[in-house]
C-alpha cells in the first residue's frame, strides 16, 4: 500500500512537472507582449525595452522557465500586469470564496446523491425509483443559471433567509461568510448530485448483480444489509472518479454561478484576467487549477485503493 | 431410512409466465449425497434457488418443498434468512467471482457465524479459523486477512465451502461446485465434500451435469430434462441399468468417441507446426517502489512439433501454462526465447504488419471455450463468420464471399440462411459450430482449439466432438487441442502432450499416454479424471448384495 502511494506520488510530481512546462510554453507562442500591454498603447519603445528588461523577459526561455518555476515553488506567482498586485495575493483572495463554495457544493451533492442513489437501487423498478429517476433527468436538463435565479427569488427576495448575493468576507465570522455561499452552492450541487445519483445508482445495480451478492444471500443476510455490506464499497469506484471530476470543475468552472450571486471567485478573476489579456494571472489561476485536479486525483486514487484490495498492488 | 431433510412434491415454478419445472418430486436424506442431474436448462439450478426461496423476480410456486416439517414455499423471508447459512447452505459453480473481493477470507466466513449466533468477532473468527482448516486452509499457510484474489480458483471455492459449512447445515445445495476446475481440484473438492458428508451428517444435493463425477459420489439420483424428472432411483442402480431412454442417451454421449477415418491414418514426417525450446517469461509482482518480484516462466523450454492433418493434444491442470503457449503459437503473444515456425514460416519472429504473418494467419485458425463471449452481438452470422477473409491476399468478390460462407456454414451443419441472423438467435451448440464455421473459413491447415466443447452439455459436446473428427477427414485439418477433460482428449486427438508447471512432461499416442501414465502429473491427472464405467464398478462392489435390481429404491441404509 505504501509503495503503492510512494509510486502514484511520483506521477503526481512528474504530471505537474510537465504541466508546467505546457501553460509555461503555451502562454509564451500567444502573441502579445506583456511590457507592451502593460505600458499601454502610448508607451514609447524605450520604455517597453525597460520594463522587458526589468521583467527579465529578454532572458533565454530556460532561464525564464526555471526562474519561474523557482518562484512558484517559493509561492511567487509573479505580478498582475493590470492591477500590479502579487499574483498570490490576488488568488488568495479568491481562493477563500471558492475554494469553501466548490467543498460545500461537493457535500452537498454526495449528501444527496449518495442516498439517492442507494434508495433507487434497492428499490428498482418501483414508482419512486421511477420518480428519483425522473427528478434527477430534470436536476442535469435545467440550466444551474436558471435555478440559480429560482433559489435568489425564493429564499433571498420572498423568505429573506439569505442575501441575494455578494459576499462578507471572513473577518465578519463563520456564518455570514457561509449564509452568502449557501444559495450558490446548491445551484451548483444539483446538476452535479443528479449526475452523481445516477452513477451510484447504476453502479450499484450492476453490482448487486454479481455473484458475491448471491453467496452473501446464501448466508442468510437480508437484501438491504448486503446492499450496505457487500455492495457499496464495491459500487464506489465510479462514484469516486466521477467525485474527483466534479471538484476540479467546481473550483473554476462556475463562473456563471459566481455572476448570478456576485462571488469574487476564482472564476471571475481568470475570466476577467483573459479578457484583459493578464496572462500572469491566468498562468497562475491555471497552474494552481492543474495542481488542485493532478492532487484531487491522487487522493481518488488512494481511494480506490481503500475500497479496492486488488489496487493496492499496482 | 432416515427421515428426509428436504421433500420437494409436485413443485412447479413459472418465471414470468415461462414454465421452468413441472411437478417435480424429490427426496434428500440426512447423510446422503443425492444427485440432481440435466443439461442446461433443464431446471437444476432452479430448483436448488426455490429451496433457498432466492428465486429472480417475477417468480411463481405451487406444490409443496419442506424443509424437516417446515414449507419453504409459504415461509416468510424472515424466516428464510433464518435458515439459509445456518441451516441450508449454498456452494455456487463459480468460485473466481463468488467472494467479495474487497473483503478477507476471514470476514466472509465469520460474517455469517455472527450473523446468525451473534458471538463477538473474535469468536467468530476463531471458528472461522477451524472451519478454514476442515476445508484445507489452515491459517497457518492462509491468514484470515487474505484477500480473495490472492487465492486460486480452487482454494477459493474451499472458502465458499467454509461459508456454506461454518454453522454445520442440515442441508448443502452445490451447484456445479467443481465444473470451473480442473480434474485434479475437482477430485479434491469432491473428496472434501464427501468428507463433510460424513463427518457432519448432512444431507448434500449435488447439481451436476457429468455422470462421470454423479457416479463416484451419488447415494441417490435425480434426473431432470427440461424442468421434469425423467427418472429418480438409486444412483449406482440408475446408471449401472440405464434403463430409462434419457438416462441411457446421456451415458453414451458423455462416453461418446467419433467415427473417425483419420484414428487410423499414420502421421506424416514432415511437421506443419514446429516449436522449439520456447520460453515464456511474466514480469514478476511488485515487491517495491522500482523493483519487481522474480519473472514467472509460464512456459519452459517446449519443444514439439504437429504434423499436417494430425490432432494433438495439450493436457494439464489449470495454470500449467497451456493458454500461454497456444498464444505464442497463433502469434498472439510474442515468447521471451524459442522459435515456432508454421508452414515453413517463423512466426515468432515476424511482425504483426509483415504480410507473410498475414498468409500464417490465413493457415492458422482458433476456436475458443466460450462461444458467445467470442462474437460480437451486434453483427449478424456472415459478419462473424467472414471476419477472417480480410486475411486473404485479393478481396474477394461479393458472390465468392458468399459461396465461402455458405460452404463453411455447410460443413459445420448449419443451414445457409443462418447468414441473415445474430449470434443470440442461437444455442450454446449451434454458437459452437458457428465459430468453427469462422475458423475454417480461409481453409487454414492448422486449428487451435482452446477448450472449445468445456461449455457444452454432454449431448451438444458428443456432436462437436463428431464434427471436428469430420472436418479432420474432409479437410485434413490439423488441431491443437487444449483440455483439460481426459475423455475428450481420448476421443479426438492421436497424440497428447501433458504439460505441467510450463514443461511438457509426456507425450505419446492418446491412448498410451492416457492408460500407462508414466510422469507424476500424467498419472495425477488420470487418477483424478472422473470416469462413469470405473465409478459404477467400483461402487457396486462396494454395495453387492445390498441393491437387487428388483428393489432399485431400497437404500443401503448405514
Amino acid at each position: 500500500m505504501l509503495a503503492y502511494a510512494a509510486r502514484r506520488l511520483l506521477i503526481v510530481l512528474v504530471t505537474l512537472l510537465v504541466a508546467s512546462v505546457i501553460v509555461f510554453f503555451v502562454l509564451e507562442i500567444v502573441p502579445g507582449d506583456p511590457a507592451r500591454l502593460m505600458l499601454g498603447l502610448n508607451a514609447t519603445e524605450d520604455a517597453v525595452r525597460a520594463l522587458r528588461e526589468q521583467m527579465g523577459l529578454n532572458e533565454p526561455v530556460l532561464t525564464r522557465y526555471i526562474s519561474w518555476l523557482v518562484g512558484m515553488a517559493r509561492g511567487d506567482f509573479g505580478e498582475s500586469l493590470t492591477y500590479s498586485v502579487p499574483v498570490t495575493e490576488l488568488i488568495a483572495d479568491r481562493v477563500v470564496v471558492s475554494l469553501p463554495l466548490a467543498l460545500l457544493a461537493l457535500g452537498l451533492s454526495t449528501a444527496i446523491a449518495i442516498p439517492v442513489g442507494i434508495f433507487t437501487a434497492a428499490r428498482r423498478g418501483t414508482r419512486a425509483d421511477t420518480a428519483a429517476m425522473a427528478g434527477t433527468q430534470l436536476g442535469i436538463a435545467i440550466p444551474n443559471f436558471w435555478f440559480a435565479l429560482l433559489l435568489v427569488y425564493v429564499f433571498a427576495v420572498t423568505l429573506q433567509w439569505v442575501p441575494a448575493g455578494g459576499f462578507p468576507g471572513w473577518d465578519e465570522g463563520l456564518w455570514p461568510g457561509l449564509r452568502a455561499l449557501i444559495l450558490p452552492a446548491i445551484a451548483l450541487a444539483l446538476p452535479q448530485a443528479a449526475i452523481l445519483a445516477r452513477v451510484a445508482r447504476s453502479a450499484l445495480l450492476e453490482t448487486l448483480a454479481e455473484d458475491y451478492i448471491r453467496t452473501a444471500r446464501a448466508k442468510g443476510l437480508p437484501a438491504n444489509i448486503v446492499l450496505w455490506r457487500h455492495a457499496l464499497r464495491n459500487a464506489m469506484i465510479p462514484v469516486l472518479t466521477i467525485l474527483g471530476l466534479q471538484f476540479a470543475f467546481l473550483l473554476a468552472g462556475t463562473i456563471i454561478i459566481e455572476n448570478v450571486f456576485f462571488l469574487p471567485g476564482l472564476g471571475q478573476l481568470v475570466f476577467q484576467a483573459i479578457n484583459q489579456r493578464d496572462l500572469i494571472v491566468v498562468e497562475g489561476v491555471v497552474v494552481l487549477l492543474v495542481g488542485t485536479v493532478v492532487i484531487v486525483n491522487f487522493l481518488v486514487d488512494l481511494a480506490y485503493a481503500w475500497a479496492d484490495p486488488r489496487l493496492r498492488r499496482r | 431410512m432416515t427421515a428426509p431433510i428436504l421433500t420437494i412434491e409436485k413443485l412447479d415454478l413459472a418465471i414470468g409466465g415461462a414454465p421452468i419445472l413441472r411437478s417435480v418430486d424429490m427426496v434428500v436424506e440426512a447423510g446422503k449425497v443425492h444427485a440432481l442431474v440435466g443439461e442446461s436448462g433443464s431446471g437444476k439450478s432452479m430448483t436448488a434457488l426455490t429451496t433457498m426461496q432466492l428465486l429472480p423476480h417475477g417468480a411463481n410456486t405451487t406444490g409443496t418443498l419442506r424443509f424437516g416439517d417446515e414449507d419453504l414455499l409459504t415461509a416468510s423471508e424472515e424466516r428464510m434468512c433464518a435458515l439459509r447459512g445456518d441451516d441450508i447452505g449454498m456452494v455456487f459453480q463459480e468460485p473466481m467471482t463468488a467472494l467479495n473481493p474487497v473483503k478477507t477470507i476471514g470476514e466472509q466466513v465469520a460474517e455469517g457465524i455472527r450473523w446468525h449466533t451473534g458471538t463477538n468477532r473474535p469468536d467468530a473468527e476463531q471458528r472461522a479459523a477451524i472451519m478454514l482448516k476442515r476445508v484445507g486452509l489452515p491459517t497457518t499457510r492462509f491468514p484470515l486477512d487474505r484477500y480473495p484474489h490472492e487465492l486460486s480458483g480452487g482454494q477459493r471455492q474451499r472458502v465458499v465451502i467454509a461459508i456454506a459449512c461454518a454453522l454445520r447445515p442440515k442441508l448443502l445445495i452445490a451447484d456445479e461446485p467443481t465444473t470451473a476446475l480442473d480434474v485434479v481440484l475437482q477430485a479434491q473438492i469432491l473428496d472434501l465434500l464427501r468428507e463433510l458428508v460424513a463427518e457432519d451428517g448432512m444431507g448434500l444435493v449435488l447439481i451436476s451435469h457429468d455422470l462421470g463425477v454423479v457416479a463416484g459420489m451419488a447415494d441417490d439420483i435425480t434426473i431432470l430434462r427440461h424442468g421434469v424428472v425423467q427418472e429418480a432411483g438409486h444412483a449406482v442402480d440408475v446408471l449401472r441399468r440405464q434403463t430409462h431412454p434419457y438416462t441411457r442417451q446421456l451415458a453414451e454421449a458423455s462416453a461418446h468417441v467419433p467415427q473417425w477415418d483419420g484414428r487410423a491414418k499414420p502421421p506424416e514426417i514432415t511437421a506443419l507446426l514446429d516449436v522449439q525450446n520456447l520460453v515464456k517469461d511474466y514480469p514478476g509482482p511488485r515487491t517495491g517502489l522500482f523493483s519487481r518480484g522474480a519473472p514467472f516462466r509460464a512456459v519452459d523450454d517446449v519443444s514439439f512439433s504437429v504434423p499436417p492433418g494430425r490432432s494433438v493434444g495439450l493436457v494439464g491442470q489449470s495454470g500449467c501454462g497451456k493458454s500461454t503457449l497456444a498464444r505464442i503459437v497463433l502469434a498472439l503473444d510474442k515468447p521471451t526465447s524459442g522459435i515456432v515456425s508454421f508452414d515453413g514460416m517463423e512466426t515468432s519472429r515476424l511482425d504483426d504488419h509483415d504480410p507473410t504473418m498475414a498468409l500464417a494467419r490465413r493457415e492458422m485458425q482458433v476456436v475458443f471455450q466460450d462461444p458467445y463471449g467470442s462474437f460480437n452481438p451486434r453483427q449478424t452470422v456472415e459478419r462473424l463468420v467472414a471476419e477472417p477473409l480480410h486475411l486473404e491476399e485479393a478481396p474477394l468478390s461479393k458472390s465468392e464471399r458468399r459461396e465461402r460462407i455458405a460452404f463453411a456454414l455447410d460443413e459445420v451443419g448449419m443451414p445457409a440462411d443462418a447468414m441473415r441472423r445474430y449470434p443470440h438467435e442461437f444455442s450454446g451448440g449451434q454458437r459452437q459450430r458457428l465459430a468453427i464455421a469462422r475458423a475454417i473459413i480461409t481453409r487454414p491447415k492448422l486449428v487451435v482449439c482452446d477448450e472449445p466443447v468445456s461449455a457444452l452439455d454432454v449431448s451438444i459436446r458428443a456432436q462437436i466432438l463428431d464434427l471436428f473428427a469430420k472436418l479432420n477427414d474432409e479437410l485434413g485439418l490439423a488441431y491443437l487441442f487444449i483440455t483439460h477433460d481426459l475423455t475428450v482428449a481420448r476421443a479426438i486427438t492421436h497424440e497428447v502432450m501433458v504439460m505441467d508447471h510450463g514443461r511438457i512432461v509426456e507425450r505419446g499416442a492418446t491412448a498410451d499416454v492416457l492408460d500407462n501414465p508414466q510422469t507424476e502429473a500424467a498419472q495425477r491427472l488420470v487418477a483424478a479424471a472422473p470416469d462413469l464405467n470405473r465409478a459404477i464398478e467400483r461402487r457396486a462392489k462396494d454395495t453387492s448384495g445390498i441393491s437387487s435390481p428388483f428393489e432399485a429404491r431400497k437404500h443401503p441404509s448405514s
